[in-house]
């Protein structure tokens, strides 16, 4: 008898400890999966910010080296042609500022995701109205056209968040926070890729004017200024190579991340994925990390 | 909206970079000099937002596509090389012209 109910203590033990994983598996949300969306899209971020600021630094070499062969004013090395500026530096911003409201986007996700969400989501969504209000900023420094592309980006989400989601239930804020979001995720990263494509593009244009300007002016073979001459331009070169390198690999990951946040939102209504994008992502995230590290800054 | 005007620069740009390294002396000097002004509207027209149906967009297209059958190919010297000269100018002011009027 007294087997028999330690077995019977026993059975119930495991019942209800199995119960219990059963219940915490079902109420569990894919936090780490919210990470990992978060942290990748940030580390395109960062390579993005690195890129850029490459990409200026190559703008100004350019504007300098194929400047007018006239006397120096304060106007001669600017990115001028005819009165006209063909500055980048404003197109880059806008870019970066869109891929900043992505991230902090999903910021807001990963906090609601986590168990001190209440407070984290605060802090998280204030954050995504300051990215946003910056990127609305520096839209208003281009065309009326590219202001167009991003009125009205998340407005629908900050709306709602301001108000109702975060009085529901995680799981249902997740869903809903998400599903409003979709869209806009898909316009942004569109934008940012596209750009990124037309960006690419001022790379080959730059390189080939400062390439025949070096040549102009390269010391003569066998002379001792040459080698110093020679590898400051292969580093140009190799620098450049790079940018454009690191473009592709932030679009590719940037293409991956709707397709990632639907993988998680499917996951939400327990419907089985293999993450196959958000695992791509990931990859490329981690691979966008090591450009520029063999260059001589 | 188009950026047609930008890859015709950019291919015009380009024919005359090997017209700069087959010539030489004033000329190389001149075409160089061409090729950075096609290159800084090659930006221009990249970073614009154009209207292609605008009559001076349209100039501008004409004039690059006359330069490049002036030029051919790009792949041996010219003899009328001021004359391939004179109307790369013309049309780089005929592009400057389209990035200002036909920009949305």
């Amino acid at each position: 008898m007294t087997t028999l109910q330690g077995r019977s203590k026993i059975v119930w033990v495991i019942f209800l400890s199995s119960l219990g994983v059963l219940i915490g598996c079902a109420a569990r949300l894919p936090t780490a999966k919210y990470e990992l969306l978060q942290e990748s899209a940030s580390s395109l971020l960062n390579n993005t910010t690195d890129t850029y600021f490459r990409i200026e630094k190559l703008q100004h070499r350019f504007a300098v080296t194929t400047a007018p062969d006239a006397a120096i004013t304060r106007q001669s090395f600017k990115p001028l042609i005819g009165g006209q500026s063909f500055d980048l530096t404003p197109e880059l911003r806008f870019r970066e500022d869109a891929l900043e409201v992505l991230v902090d986007y999903l910021q807001v996700l990963r906090a609601l995701a986590t168990k001190d969400y209440l407070k984290n989501v605060d802090k998280a969504t204030l954050q995504l109205g300051g990215s946003l209000r910056n990127l609305l900023e520096s839209s208003q420094l281009l065309p009326e056209s590219q202001e167009t592309k991003v009125t009205g980006i998340f407005a629908a989400l900050m709306n709602q968040m301001a108000r109702e989601i975060v009085k529901q239930e995680t799981r249902t804020a997740l869903k809903q926070a998400m599903d409003l979001a979709q869209d806009d995720i898909d316009k942004l990263v569109a934008l940012i890729v596209q750009s990124n494509l037309k960006i690419k593009l001022t790379i080959g244009v730059m390189l080939t004017p400062l390439i025949n300007h070096a040549n102009e002016v390269r010391p003569q073979a066998g002379t001792l200024p040459r080698l110093p001459f020679d590898l400051e331009f292969a580093a140009i070169i190799a620098e450049a190579d790079e940018i454009e390198a690191s473009l592709d690999a932030v679009n590719r990951g940037l293409e991956k991340i709707p397709a990632a946040h639907k993988e998680i939102r499917r996951h939400l209504d327990k419907i089985q994925s293999a993450f196959d994008s958000l695992q791509e992502l990931a990859r490329e995230a981690r691979r966008a990390q090591k450009f520029y590290r063999n260059l001589k800054d | 909206m188009s950026h047609e005007l930008a890859e015709k620069t950019a291919g015009l740009a380009s024919r005359i970079n090997n017209l700069a390294v087959l010539h030489s002396g004033k000329h190389s000097r001149q075409l160089l000099e061409l090729q950075d002004q096609l290159a800084r509207l090659t930006l221009l027209a990249i970073v614009r937002e154009l209207n292609a149906e605008h009559e001076a967009y349209q100039a501008a297209m004409a004039g690059i596509h006359q330069a490049i059958d002036l030029i051919g190919e790009a792949d041996k010297k010219i003899k009328k090389i001021t004359e391939v000269i004179n109307v790369v100018a013309q049309t780089i002011n005929a592009i400057e012209q389209a990035l200002m009027d036909a920009a949305l």
